[in-house]
């Protein structure tokens, strides 16, 4: 039986305490402080929480979450805690208000445990960008986590909790859980409120879950997701993802050659075809597809993604939150606080972001970004037409060495090739670990699946994960 | 190709951050790489696609009815701020005094 549904269950017939869990969670997470994944611990509050939600237990009350423990990405507002988005320049901003998602963790009785490291403003790959320093992986110290939801990632593969949330822009959920070996799931576009979540690129961000397993990112995914009026991009569509075991015979399986060719490591291709191989053996039938334009998605994610964002990140000025670098006028203030205030990938992409949208080149690039992207939409539209599910790797590589790709931004920016088209066309994509390589790194997958259909995707991955069990390698769920 | 000196200063100005000439260098070197990379998108014909700039998902995006709600304390927005004075956030002067 998967992790979370044992830990259900345990908790459910009396053998596991709500506050024994968080506790040990808790000590858990100083224990593994060198792994560096939380960048604020919520001690005195969880277990306050924790207390609470065992009597509403006891009283007979059904939560969705059943006090299980989640770390949060520190873009994403608690209130009355700070919210760093690992920069400097939010020293000091303690959020007013709880984020959406936040408010729906603690309704479904989820206990909070803290606030997840991350690359800064959620511009990286690695978690090496952080103010608060690099993120580890657990299963190699030397190695990066993955980012920008690197804390997130750690948190759930490191067994200090069974839940985290993240948010994916170009792949920040999904590319550092198949670095570190848990589930991490992308939703449609709209699915997700994202009020109170620190926006990056605003056509691309996406609130979702990790969790040692699928059923426990679907059910977090179930907890958090649904209409609010607070996001003007929120659709209401109820869904139920609890997902089922499903007999592969006839299921069309569309593949990207592209992409195959474009694995890096010989072990992460030889996990793909493996998993080909099984989905063929079980009577799947595989497609190939067409997609065009897909060659041209890091071009025309980061003109769109680092246009959006040196937009959303003129708000830090320093005038009515963060930090202020004080200087005798107003404009040398601005210019003090924000190049004082941000690391140099943030600087990095306003800069770039600032060029597409300048006079001049704003055609050029922007809209040319946008009509591409668009294009990549279309041939996601197209190709679903025949499939139900697209099966691509995660990752062309394991989780590369700390330091190894922070000076060429361009490289990391390409570790994102298989993710990054899912944003561009707002579709949603889990990344399910499979096995391990010789060095003993995690091996990760993705199912992309047609935009709201987050349970057919649910549902595949839960049958390939029941023939891998890669929950039972990594031993996750020790409570 | 590296993008000019002159532009990097220029942008950075536009985007209110200070660059020094160290990082000028480095800025300019590594934009230039990723624009060359991204000139790819030119070989891409766009004329089929009119609506680029609508969303690219089914949902429609939504106005809310502008109507007053609950917002934050007055309070709580100021407790936030660098400098208050009284019920206003204080800055720098905006304009110079002149000289004497």
């Amino acid at each position: 039986m998967s992790v979370v549904r044992q830990l259900k269950y345990r908790i459910q017939n009396g053998e596991l305490s709500i506050v024994d869990l968080v506790k040990s969670s808790l000590k858990k997470a100083k224990e593994k402080s060198n792994l560096n994944c939380f960048i604020s611990l919520f001690e005195d509050k969880a277990l306050e929480h924790a207390y609470n939600i065992q009597e509403r237990v006891k009283k007979g009350e059904e939560l969705k979450l059943f006090g299980l423990p989640v770390a949060v990405k520190d873009n994403i507002n608690v209130k009355g805690s700070e919210t760093t988005c690992g920069s400097n320049i939010l020293k000091g901003y303690v959020s007013p208000y709880n984020a959406t998602v936040v408010e729906k963790l603690i309704e479904n009785g989820a206990v909070i445990a803290g606030k997840a490291n991350m690359d800064e403003f959620a511009f990286g790959s690695t978690n090496e960008t952080s103010a608060f320093g690099p993120v580890k992986n657990p299963y190699d110290e030397t190695r990066v986590s993955g980012g920008s939801s690197g804390g997130s990632a750690v948190s759930v593969a490191a067994d200090i909790v069974p839940f985290a949330l993240g948010s994916d822009t170009g792949g920040s959920i999904r590319q550092p859980a198949a670095f570190c070996g848990v589930v991490g799931v992308k939703p449609t576009y709209g699915r997700v409120s994202r009020y109170g979540l620190v926006a990056f690129g605003s056509s691309l961000d996406q609130i979702g879950p990790f969790s040692y397993d699928v059923y426990g990112a679907s059910i977090l995914l179930d907890a958090i997701s649904g209409f609010d009026e607070k996001d003007s991009t929120s659709i209401n569509k109820p869904s139920n993802f609890e997902p089922e075991l499903r007999d592969l015979k006839g299921i069309k399986v569309g593949v990207i050659n592209e992409f195959a060719d474009q694995i890096q490591s010989d072990e992460v291709k030889g996990v793909y075809y493996k998993v080909l191989d099984f989905l063929k053996a079980s009577g799947a039938e595989i497609v190939e597809l067409e997609l065009p334009h897909i060659k041209y998605s890091i071009a025309s994610y980061y003109i769109v993604a680092t246009s959006e964002a040196s937009s959303n990140l003129a708000r830090f000025d320093g005038v009515r939150y963060g930090n202020r670098v004080n200087s005798d006028n107003v404009k040398d203030m601005y210019f003090k606080t924000r190049s004082e205030g941000f690391g140099e990938e943030v600087k990095r992409r306003i800069l770039l972001g600032t060029f597409a949208l300048s006079s001049g080149y704003y055609d050029a690039y922007y809209l040319k970004a946008l009509g591409v992207r668009k294009l990549i939409a279309k041939d996601f539209e197209k190709a679903f037409s025949g499939v139900d599910i697209i099966f691509t790797p995660a990752t062309p590589t394991t989780a590369f060495k700390l330091g190894e790709k922070l000076d060429n931004p361009l490289e990391m920016y390409l570790s994102d090739i298989f993710t990054v088209p899912v944003n561009l066309a707002g579709l949603p994509a889990l990344t399910l670990p499979i096995e391990f390589s010789k060095e003993k790194l995690p091996i990760g997958m993705q199912f992309i699946s047609k935009w709201f259909d987050e349970k057919t995707m649910f549902d595949i991955a839960y049958t390939v994960e029941d023939y891998y069990k890669f929950y039972e390698k990594a031993g996750y769920g020790r409570f | 190709m590296a993008i000019e000196r002159d532009t990097v200063f220029h942008i950075a100005k536009l985007a209110h951050i200070e660059i020094d000439e160290r990082d000028v260098e480095k800025f300019s070197r590594q934009m230039g790489e990723i624009l060359d990379y991204i000139e790819q998108l030119n070989e891409v014909d766009i004329s089929e696609v009119s609506e680029s700039l609508r969303s690219i998902h089914e949902g429609s995006v939504f106005l809310r009815e502008d109507e007053p709600g609950a917002s934050l304390e007055r309070e709580t927005v100021l407790s936030l701020a660098p400098e208050v004075e009284d019920i206003f956030v204080k800055v720098p002067p905006v304009i110079k005094e002149e000289s004497k």
